[in-house]
């Protein structure tokens, strides 16, 4: 079982390397002007590598002990909805990638689900109908983020592919 | 890792159709009417309904961390002792139907449509769209 400890190893340093981006990207500054809630998810790019080169259950693993991390570092309610959201994304982009969708197309499928997982677990918590104000927002917002962490994987591909353990996984 | 994977030709038209979608709902939604009450809800319970006409800052027993702004037919998370401030940074509001809501303290501050458009306007609104 040579391979499934690689894959092990491969799995802990992209955990890792989620970490890293969202610190990355809490230390980025906020624009005022956009809507509360819209985020880059810059993890979603070492989830995205995990899903399409390690399979779903790697990809699950890496953003629930994501979602563990946030609970740890920030709160309850902070873990819960980075669970949800990384919950629904990867199941999503899990189908989307095994339709044989893009990359591309799986990233934005990838954000848009993130947002919404975060807003389902908002409205079933606090039981208001402030869904459908929330919808184009999170709709538009995961277009423009899933473009961007799509884009992302690509440039990052030659630098991830050159990980020790890559070769046997990466094409 | 080839070309093909990263982007197919049937996605320019999946990425249309989703942005159309969203700024279809945001077009919809921006057009809604100005509101003319905020309420405020902690813990799923309706707590206090803010005239907009009425400029001041509010505090409630029940959720003592939070003072409420209203200014100009607009309402805001003016403070919260919360360690988030996403409600804070929500801005102000002034649209039927926006909400803002602070998760630590359980609060939404949602608001409320000026009146409901009666009957044969809602048919004649009907027809319009149709």
């Amino acid at each position: 079982m040579k391979t499934s400890v690689r894959k092990l190893a491969l799995c802990a340093l992209l955990m890792a390397f989620a970490l890293v981006l969202s610190l990355l990207e809490q230390s980025l500054p906020v624009f005022p002007m956009l809507p509360p809630g819209v985020k880059l998810g810059l993890s979603n790019v070492a989830v995205m590598f995990s899903l399409f080169f390690l399979g779903f259950p790697y990809a699950l693993t890496v953003g629930l002990l994501k979602a563990l991390f946030v609970l740890l570092t920030r709160g309850a309610v902070s873990g819960l909805l980075s669970g949800a959201g990384a919950l629904l994304s990867i199941c999503g982009m899990g189908i989307a990638s095994h339709l044989k969708a893009s990359w591309l197309l799986s990233s934005v499928i990838g954000a848009i689900l993130h947002n919404l997982g975060q807003l389902l677990v908002v409205s079933l918590w606090l039981g208001t109908r402030f869904f459908s104000i929330y919808l184009p927002v999170l709709i538009l917002s995961g277009l423009v983020m899933g473009v961007v962490t799509g884009l992302l994987l690509k440039v990052l591909m030659p630098a991830l592919s050159r990980l020790p353990f890559g070769k046997e996984f990466i094409p | 890792m080839s070309e093909s994977r990263f982007i197919r030709k049937g996605d320019a038209w999946v990425l249309l159709l989703l942005l159309l979608a969203g700024l279809a709902l945001l077009i919809y939604f921006q057009s809604r009417p100005k509101a003319s009450a905020a309420e405020i809800y902690v813990d799923n319970r309706l707590i206090a309904s803010l005239p907009l006409d009425r400029d001041g800052d509010f505090r409630f027993n029940e959720c003592p961390g939070i003072v409420f702004r209203v200014e100009n037919g607009r309402v805001c998370f003016l403070h919260s002792d919360c360690p988030d401030q996403i409600c804070v940074s929500s801005g102000w509001l002034s649209q039927s139907g926006a909400c803002a809501v602070c998760l630590p303290h359980k609060t939404v501050l949602k608001l409320k449509a000026a009146s409901e458009p009666d009957a044969v306007v809602k048919a004649v609104l009907k027809e319009v769209r149709l």
